[in-house]
């Protein structure tokens, strides 16, 4: 069924913010990327490691913490 | 092992003549070896150094001098501690080439220069990284109150060296829990303090935004000893309470995934202290933020190691970093700034209460054979969940006391003490208020 624009607009709302799953295939890129040569062997560890930190990212990003509301050098209890 | 001596104990039977610290040394470092790797804690026995150091202090109180609060007391450290001459292995093979280390840390040093004796390294999971101490290259370490069982982590070994009596003392540290959940799971005290309050100086880092030197012992008295000679004559930050303590015990996210063994002590424990609870917002985020900094800054320490050759790391930690090498900085950032923030909004919750409490770990030590544990109603491993309730704490930077609950229990629970940010005296003395009232204390293990 085609949008309509308003409702275009709305989804476009909806995924902005939001990391796309990893797969295997971005795990082996982002290695390569960030000059990291590991067996393939590792990649589907790497993956489900990936998705559990982007699980935690997504809570934090969740809360929108304004970026002047709080340091992030401040390493002091 | 209630029955093995404090160290404050052997220090004055030392100091008084009625034994020797080459007695006192010689029978810590005969027991590991008994015990052997497994059961003892340690990976390595430094009997020629002890024994040498152990004579030397001999010799000072034949001389009429003090050789310190510590007297002839063993300790053994958790094997990132820098010990001269030595590879500090921080439990993983990547660090077999490294340099032997040219100095002592400076916390061995202190406690040695109070007269201590440092016996031996002590296992735990690979680069901290990890709460079970199943270690692919320098073993499991076992649970003394059920050999089938993980002694938690990731200072296992160090909570393990203490609980079967071996020594009085370990030092250890604390990332994310890593003394205060093999604490808990062996039934001993764990000392986690307020970050920046003891000296990290040749401490192998694992998250330095995180990281705290601790300590753990089987006598209060002891680890409030311990904390004494580390902190060198260093000034209180404060205990101004005087009187009753105001006990609140921390719900929600602290409340939710206990366990069946869990739960009927701790509100036995609650009812005894008032049963007043409070919320502590943002917990569940807060472990997200630090389980972030820890993949990231983890990570980036470990990099040139991964890139050499990512297969030296046992799977399970070479998976999570090679995980955290790909995180963007942006979340890496904001959950720094999530940290500074929730700081600031937690020194308004102890205008409610002075100490608050947690359970340290959901329940029982789990089995080596299935390290698992349930969580959100599914099984998940424990060695990356097992710090549910240390985790938002270490983020906060607040002190924290683990002591086992009193009772018949089948395996050590432990209750994780938290105040105010550099209120240890505070802590230290609730603490021994749970004791007296007898809703604490350490317990043996079978024979």
């Amino acid at each position: 069924m085609p949008l309509t624009l308003g409702a275009k607009e709305d989804a476009v709302a909806q995924d902005r913010g939001q990391a796309a799953r990893p797969t295997l295939e971005s795990v082996r890129t982002r290695m390569a990327e960030a000059g990291i040569s590991a067996p393939d062997a590792c990649t589907a560890g790497v993956l489900a490691n990936l998705i559990v930190l982007q699980d935690h990212v997504a809570t934090l990003r969740a809360f929108a913490l304004d970026p002047r509301s709080a340091s992030a050098m401040r390493f002091e209890a | 092992m209630t029955g093995s001596p404090t160290a404050i104990a052997m220090a004055a039977q030392v100091r008084s003549g009625q034994t020797t610290a080459v007695t006192l040394c010689g029978r810590a470092l005969d027991r590991a070896e008994a015990l052997g790797r497994e059961r003892s804690g340690f990976t390595r026995l430094l009997r020629k150094r002890a024994m040498l150091r152990a004579a030397a202090v001999d010799k000072l109180v034949e001389a009429g001098l003090d050789p310190g609060p510590l007297a002839g007391v063993p300790f053994g450290v958790a094997d990132l501690f820098d010990v001269a001459g030595e590879i500090t292995t921080a439990g993983s093979r990547t660090r077999l080439a490294a340099a032997f280390a040219s100095r002592d840390a400076k916390a061995i040093a202190l406690l040695e220069a109070a007269g201590a004796v440092l016996v031996g390294t002590q296992n735990m999971d690979e680069l901290g990284y990890g709460f079970v101490t199943m270690n692919a290259h320098y073993g499991t370490t076992f649970n003394p109150h059920d050999n089938a069982r993980v002694s938690g982590g990731a200072a296992g070994g160090s909570a393990v060296a203490v609980a079967t009596g071996t020594v009085p003392i370990s030092l250890a540290f604390d990332t994310n829990g890593s003394l205060r959940v093999p604490a808990a799971l062996t039934g001993v005290i764990g000392l986690k303090p307020t970050y920046g309050d003891l000296p990290r100086d040749g401490v192998y880092p694992f998250v330095e935004s995180l990281d705290v030197v601790g300590a753990l012992g089987r006598d209060l008295d002891d680890l409030a000893l311990v904390r004494t000679v580390l902190r060198e004559g260093a000034p209180e930050r404060s205990d101004t309470l005087r009187g009753e303590i105001a006990f609140g015990r921390l719900l929600s996210w602290f409340d939710d995934n206990i366990s069946e063994e869990m739960r009927a002590p701790l509100d036995a424990f609650w009812s005894r202290l008032g049963r007043i609870g409070f919320e502590l917002p943002h917990s569940e985020i807060a472990r997200a933020a630090a389980s972030v900094i820890i993949a990231a800054e983890g990570a980036s320490l470990h990099r040139p190691a991964l890139e050499a050759d990512p297969m030296q790391f046992e799977p399970p930690v070479r998976d999570r970093m090679l995980a955290g090498l790909l995180l963007p900085s942006d979340d890496y950032l904001a959950a720094q700034r999530f940290r500074s923030w929730i700081q600031g909004r937690l020194r308004r919750q102890f205008e409610l209460a002075d100490v608050l409490f947690t359970p340290a770990a959901p329940g029982f030590a789990p089995l080596i054979s299935d390290p698992v544990m349930t969580f959100e109603g599914k099984s998940i491993p424990a060695r990356s969940h097992l710090g549910i309730y240390t985790q938002p704490i270490s983020l906060m930077g607040l002190p924290a006391l683990v002591l086992p609950l009193a009772g018949d229990l089948a395996m050590p629970l432990g209750i994780q003490l938290i105040s105010a940010a550099g209120h240890e005296p505070l802590l230290f003395r609730a603490a021994r208020q749970l004791i007296e009232k007898g809703l604490c204390a350490v317990p043996a293990p079978p024979a």
